[in-house]
């Protein structure tokens, strides 16, 4: 199965809106960017990280907007991360709300059947994965497809099976993984000529993905023994040179063709193959028979000498192999189990191997190369390396809140000793007088405004010359029947004509200049009066906040150790687990070598019974 | 430069423990490289300069590792401390590496991994964890180091 | 001569069925496996140690942020991508009154992340109520310059909420011309 293309459109409905489309202003969604967030991570096939931040900034409300696409992907990464129960619920919980909109309904239907598969109930995966409507993304169809067909093959239900895929011309990369696994169940269940026919369409692939190839290696091998079973050689023949020379499967078709060759008779033919695998490494199943069908071909062909030789030879690798299996049980007995897991990747590629040559193997490692291809063994191990990121994680979190816990600390000194001195600083400042001081002003200038008292907006100077005016028409007035003064009255009386006309005209300028100062105040005290107000309050909510942080971390510590506890226990009991699958795999190994050893010993001494029969030495 | 966790931290809060300081630095060739990126693989990170005469012998030998155990999730990183990019590029081209190489000119990772002697071969697991460190050349030191290698690929 | 010919076809009949019953039983790609009794137990145990681990990271999460990074002091600034034409995004600065806050490479794998519609938090930081200057520069490489290089200043007054602001790498205004379109959220 090709690493599931995992929800690479799953958001295809789902991007986050163009905020900025309609008419030039931006759609103020802040969950555009914590969505965003979590999606660069998914992106990145950072699982982990993403489904973390998707349910923090869940929990702090800001994916609103997203709030069904976000679900999805929710239950999308627990399926990926394997958490069946999980991913589960939420699709689930999504279908049965009546508001979720087709494209999101039909991707949980989609992945709740593949929950359902993956948890072995074919029966409801089926039902699922038909409740899909045309809404679901291209691309996840051909899956859909596949987990259909191999949930009716799990029923037994071959000939509904064989009805998904005829006609199903989707990629090959899903429909040969189909075809290969249907044929193979239907040769198992005695019909090989649907079996074949559908394994031969995979064996028959033109391709460059290394994956398929792979795939087509083991269509033809497995067409090959079908063949060669049911005593058609020839037809064998042709589907096992179909496989490469190089890849995982040609020991395995190197034994077949001989076979092939054999079956007609062609013992020297068959030797090509044969001889071919007797060089290969020992620990090869189909190497160790090999051993085993090199000399039964001499013996065929009348040469009794070489026959002996390679038997003898072939119980004397036997032996030295079962010495060193019971090593490698020992070593796995021993817990020395992991340091030979040889890793191959997570996605299970095998290939280098072929490199083991240039470096001295460990007693342990040299089995596991088939241990490794088991489904069993590799799901152990995907959980085993599962447990030790869980560990890692843990330890980094218990570093963290140790950080954290002197970081409380230490607020909490720091707020003990500032907190007093900033008090006593803002309590300094008097909001309520200049509030009041402002008021008063304010109180001024409308008067001045509704009275259209031109003087109250005159400049320092023009208050001058009223003042001075004012004095002089003050000593006019004490004067009043002073006819030697009726000049200076004049003049004062223009004078203040000029001046008044000169305020009047710039009225309209000055009362729109005050007005902006009187707005700029405004502005300023209330900035002063809410950052006082901010202050205040996280001066009055500092100490509480830092408490209650402090508690926060303080009850979080103890669930991080319980639960590392814990998976340092998991990680022992799959370590043993493992372990018990590896010993039972090895003991499988030694067995067979038994076997073979006493066919050998069994041919060795009918050859020689032969021979005495006949009077003939070897 | 960020360290291994969810947001970028503050100095004083830096990773107690193992956890490998993350980096991104520019390679020759022109592209960003990420160290948490290779997370689920074993890093080998090679520090060496151009004035260092043992580290060219450093560089070809993990060319060599790397193509033994490339398949099994081995990947090596270069970090060059020259100040000057054309000798990390000569120097590379002439030791036919694979690998990328990294250039760290204002020295922010190699103090951050405390580098002081050269050549310093840092290993770090597949879950970002340093292992092991070998500054010395020696016979010991190299079968040190590849049993250490070995030991993580087989984790 | 019998015991001979019955021998090999013992023999022959032996292997070939031993073969195919070898070749066949590991060729069937995919099984999901009975699970059986023991590994049952172990796997339900792996399975809730995760989900516990999952929610466990997400509490601590949302409590560092909440110790390092508290609403009345957080300004997180954000990097997208909407860019029509090629971009290979490098590199982005961001100084927050005059102090460098963020330097962030861009490998290729983030740059795909962005491209596809991801947006990166590159810097959560703490800032005091008021005024403050935030300038920001991409370098990257389009179809026909190379190293090309924009900037944008913005001040932001910061208020008694978290801030977000959101720096998008877009070419709507201008093809072929990548620059800053800057948002500001409270």
């Amino acid at each position: 199965m090709p690493a599931a293309v995992l929800m690479t459109v799953l958001l295809a409905a789902a991007a986050p809106a163009d905020g900025a489309a309609a008419g030039g202003l931006p759609a103020v969604k802040v969950q555009d960017l914590h969505y965003g967030d979590v999606l660069f991570h998914f992106y990145q096939q950072e699982y982990f990280d993403a489904l973390v931040r998707l349910a923090g900034y869940r929990d702090q409300g800001r994916l609103a907007a997203h709030a069904r696409d976000a679900e999805l992907l929710r239950g999308g990464l627990w399926l990926s991360l394997g958490q069946h129960r999980e991913a589960r619920e939420i699709f689930e919980r999504l279908l049965a709300d009546p508001a979720t909109p087709p494209p999101v309904r039909a991707q949980a239907w989609f992945y709740l059947g593949k929950v359902l598969y993956a948890a072995g109930q074919f029966e409801e995966s089926g039902r699922a994965l038909r409740s899909v409507t045309a809404a679901l993304p291209a691309a996840l169809d051909p899956e859909r497809r596949l987990l259909l067909a191999q949930g009716l093959m799990y029923r037994g239900r071959f000939d509904e099976a064989v009805a998904e895929l005829d006609g199903w011309t989707g990629a090959p990369e899903w429909t040969a993984y189909a075809q290969f696994n249907l044929g193979v169940a239907l040769v198992r269940a005695g019909r090989a000529e649907r079996g074949l026919a559908l394994l031969d369409a995979v064996g028959a692939l033109v391709t460059e993905n290394a994956e398929l190839i792979q795939l087509r290696d083991k269509a033809n091998v497995a067409i090959g023994y079908a063949q060669l079973q049911a005593g058609r050689p020839a037809a064998a023949r042709v589907a096992l040179d179909r496989v490469q020379l190089a890849g995982s499967q040609a020991n395995k078709a190197l034994l077949g063709a001989g076979w092939a060759d054999a079956a007609e008779g062609g013992y020297r033919t068959a030797l090509v193959p044969w001889l071919e695998l007797h060089e290969r490494a020992v620990q090869d199943g189909a190497v160790q028979e090999s051993y085993l069908a090199v000399p039964y071909a001499y013996a065929e062909l009348g040469a009794i000498g070489q026959a002996v030789e390679y038997y003898e030879q072939a119980i004397a690798s036997y032996d030295a192999e079962r010495v060193r299996i019971d090593e490698s049980i020992a070593a796995i007995r021993a817990g020395r189990l992991l340091r030979a897991a040889l890793a191959t990747r997570d996605d299970g590629r095998q290939g280098w191997f072929a490199q083991l040559a240039e470096v001295p193997d460990s007693p342990e490692s040299r089995y596991l190369y088939h241990l490794m291809a088991g489904h069993e063994f590799q799901e152990g191990l995907k959980s085993y390396r599962s447990l030790e990121a869980m560990s890692a994680n843990l330890a980094r979190w218990t570093d963290n809140l140790g950080a954290f816990g002197d970081m409380v600390e230490t607020r909490q000194q720091a707020l003990a000793t500032r907190l007093p001195s900033a008090e006593s600083r803002l309590a300094t400042v008097d909001i309520g007088t200049i509030n009041s001081q402002r008021d008063a002003l304010r109180a001024r200038y409308e008067a001045a405004l509704a009275g259209r008292d031109v003087t109250a907006f005159a400049t320092g100077e023009e208050r001058g010359w009223l003042d001075l005016l004012d004095g002089v028409d003050a000593e006019l007035a004490a004067h009043p029947r002073d006819a030697g003064l009726d000049d200076a009255r004049e003049k004062a009386r223009l004078a203040r004509g000029v001046l008044m006309w000169r305020l009047d005209e710039a009225w309209k300028v000055r009362t729109w200049q005050a007005g902006r100062s009187m707005r700029e105040l405004d502005a300023a005290v209330y900035d002063a009066r809410t950052r006082q107000t901010a202050s205040s309050r996280a001066r009055q909510g500092a100490p509480e906040r830092n408490a209650e942080l402090g508690r926060r971390v303080d009850a979080v510590a103890p669930r991080v150790a319980s639960l590392a506890t814990r998976v340092e226990a998991a990680k022992a009991a799959q370590e043993r687990y493992l372990a018990a699958i590896a010993v039972g795999e090895l003991e499988a190994q030694r067995r067979r070598l038994d076997e073979y050893s006493v066919q050998a010993r069994y041919a060795i001494a009918t050859i020689y019974d032969r021979a005495s029969a006949q009077g003939q030495g070897p | 430069m960020t360290l291994a966790l969810a947001l970028p931290l503050p100095a004083a809060m830096a990773a107690e423990g193992p956890a490998a300081p993350d980096f991104a630095l520019r390679s020759v060739a022109g592209a960003n490289h990420r160290l948490s990126e290779h997370r689920g693989e074993v890093v080998a990170i090679v520090f060496w300069a151009s004035w260092c005469g043992e580290c060219r012998r450093e560089l070809e030998r993990f060319e060599r590792l790397r193509r033994t155990y490339a398949n099994a999730g081995f990947v090596v990183l270069g970090v060059n401390l020259d100040k000057d990019a054309a000798q990390a590029r000569s120097i590379a081209a002439a030791s036919g590496i694979g690998y990328p190489v990294l250039l760290d000119a204002s020295k922010d990772v190699s103090k951050a991994y405390d580098v002081d002697d050269l050549p310093l071969v840092v290993l770090v697991d597949r879950h970002g964890v340093v292992r092991a460190r070998h500054d010395a050349l020696d016979e010991r030191e190299e079968r040190g180091l590849l049993v250490s290698l070995r030991d993580l690929i087989d984790e | 001569m019998n015991g001979m010919h019955s021998m090999r076809m013992t023999m022959q009949a032996l292997l070939v069925k031993a073969l195919v019953l070898a070749s066949l039983a590991p060729a069937l790609a995919e099984e999901p496996a009975a699970p059986a009794a023991e590994r049952s137990a172990l796997d339900a145990e792996v399975q809730e140690l995760r989900r516990q681990v999952v929610d466990l990271n997400r509490d601590l999460f949302m409590l560092e942020e909440d110790l390092l990074f508290p609403a009345s002091t957080q300004v997180a600034v954000f990097v997208s991508m909407d860019v029509g034409t090629f971009f290979a995004l490098d590199s982005v600065q961001i100084k927050v009154d005059d102090k460098e806050v963020a330097n962030y490479l861009y490998t290729a794998r983030e740059l795909e992340a962005l491209k596809r519609g991801g947006v990166h938090r590159i810097w959560l930081g703490n800032l005091k109520a008021g005024e403050h200057e935030i300038v920001a520069f991409f370098t990257g490489q389009g179809t026909h310059e190379r190293d090309y290089k924009r900037g944008a200043t913005l001040t932001i007054d910061k208020g008694v909420g978290a801030q977000y602001v959101e720096l998008k790498i877009s070419d709507k205004q201008r093809k072929l011309q990548p620059e800053f379109v800057v948002r500001v959220w409270e």
